[in-house]
């Protein structure tokens, strides 16, 4: 910094952490501070997704996105309704799709969204706005055990061919489908 | 005649001096020297001698000076520099006709030109100057019975480096160049003007970076 008769103009500087700070300056042992000043954070550039770990599908979880500029800092200023794209997580079997909301409401950088995800799988969601994006980490999209009462148990004969399956049941067609390659169709009355 | 000390010396005739075998000197011998015993020698041409001892005392104040100290030895104060870290003790003192020290004075000070904090003090026979603005100049006075007296010029320069005043703005954006200024002062917050040149600032307080964001709390 170069001083000219004990001062030092338009020393330039640059910030990068939101928030209230004063600036210290030091020679030394000689030292001066500012008055505060009220960092804000810059435009968003970045999400952040935060999602459960292990959602059931088929129900409905909530998921926080939050809005950050290139610094890290949340954008506080990122609010209102924004149309994001979801992607990654794939289709049931049976050809549901993922369910997304249509848009997003943010307030102070920060939104949440309802998701429903149908297809069995680790997958992770990505949301992107614009050059925006942002992943979560993995989602391991399970299944919930039936209760018995809610169980279908099938017996082969012979004996021997008794075993655990999995198997998906239509209520339309009143079939069981054993979802393994080369295996029949059973169809009950 | 003549004498020790500061005694004007001074012939008397062979004739007319004289009445009656006695001169007398009266109003004839002026004496301006320090006070304290002196002797007065008086020499005939013919050699002949007499002495006679007198005791000098000091006169009644005639004149004031502003003076470095409170006793006789005390320096009148001419012009003076110092800087806003310093301070000037002051003492009023009178003085007779021979200039003699005549003993502290109480009266009033005040002060001419820039000199800051003006000075305001009444019946005290001494003060102390403690500047806190520089650049600044000026006289500081004294007045006491009609008695006064002043400095010679006091030039006030700013102290020694003491600390930084930093003015930045109140708001930024991160990522967003600002600009701020740094001013050099000294212990009253004068600018130091002998600081220039490159110096090296060491910037603090200000968080970092935050790229590294926190990872979500996972909701298991």
């Amino acid at each position: 910094v170069t001083f000219t008769n004990g001062v030092a103009n338009s020393v330039p500087i640059t910030l990068v952490k939101a928030e209230t700070v004063k600036l210290k300056a030091t020679q030394g042992a000689t030292t001066g501070m500012s008055a505060d000043i009220v960092v804000s954070g810059a435009a968003a550039n970045i999400f952040t997704v935060n999602a459960p770990g292990s959602p059931i599908a088929g129900v409905a979880f909530t998921v926080q996105i939050t809005a950050y500029d290139q610094f890290g800092n949340i954008d506080t200023g990122y609010g209102g309704s924004h149309t994001l794209v979801f992607a990654t997580p794939g289709t049931a079997p049976d050809g549901t799709a993922p369910q997304y909301p249509g848009s997003v409401n943010f307030t102070a950088g920060t939104g949440t969204a309802s998701i429903s995800l149908f297809k069995r799988e680790i997958t992770s969601l990505k949301v992107t706005e614009g050059a925006k994006t942002g992943t979560s980490s993995t989602i391991s999209v399970g299944s919930v055990p039936l209760p018995l009462s809610r169980r279908l148990v099938v017996t082969t004969r012979p004996a021997r061919y008794h075993s655990s399956c999995l198997c998906r049941w239509s209520l339309a067609s009143k079939t069981l489908t054993k979802i393994r390659k080369g295996y029949p169709t059973l169809t009950l009355p | 005649v003549t004498g020790t000390g500061a005694l004007n010396t001074t012939s008397l005739a062979s004739s007319g001096s004289f009445a009656g075998g006695v001169a007398d000197l009266s109003g004839n011998l002026t004496f301006t020297g320090q006070t304290g015993s002196h002797t007065i020698t008086a020499t005939s041409a013919s050699g002949k001698t007499g002495s006679a001892t007198a005791t000098i005392t000091v006169g009644p104040a005639a004149t004031a000076k502003i003076v470095n100290g409170s006793s006789a030895g005390a320096t009148q104060i001419t012009t003076t520099a110092l800087t806003a870290d310093q301070t000037l003790p002051l003492f009023a003192a009178g003085y007779d006709v021979s200039g003699n020290w005549a003993g502290a004075l109480s009266g009033n000070w005040g002060s001419t030109g820039t000199l800051a904090p003006a000075v305001t003090n009444t019946a005290a026979s001494s003060i102390t100057f403690a500047p806190t603005s520089a650049p600044a100049s000026g006289t500081i006075t004294f007045n006491s019975g009609g008695l006064t007296a002043a400095t010679g010029t006091v030039t006030v320069t700013p102290g020694a480096l003491h600390h930084f005043v930093v003015n930045a703005p109140a708001t930024a954006t991160a990522g967003t160049a600002t600009s701020v200024s740094i001013t050099a002062v000294d212990a009253d917050g004068n600018t130091v003007s002998s600081y220039t040149g490159a110096q090296t600032i060491v910037f603090s307080q200000p968080g970092t970076d935050q790229r590294a964001v926190p990872q979500p709390i996972r909701l298991m």
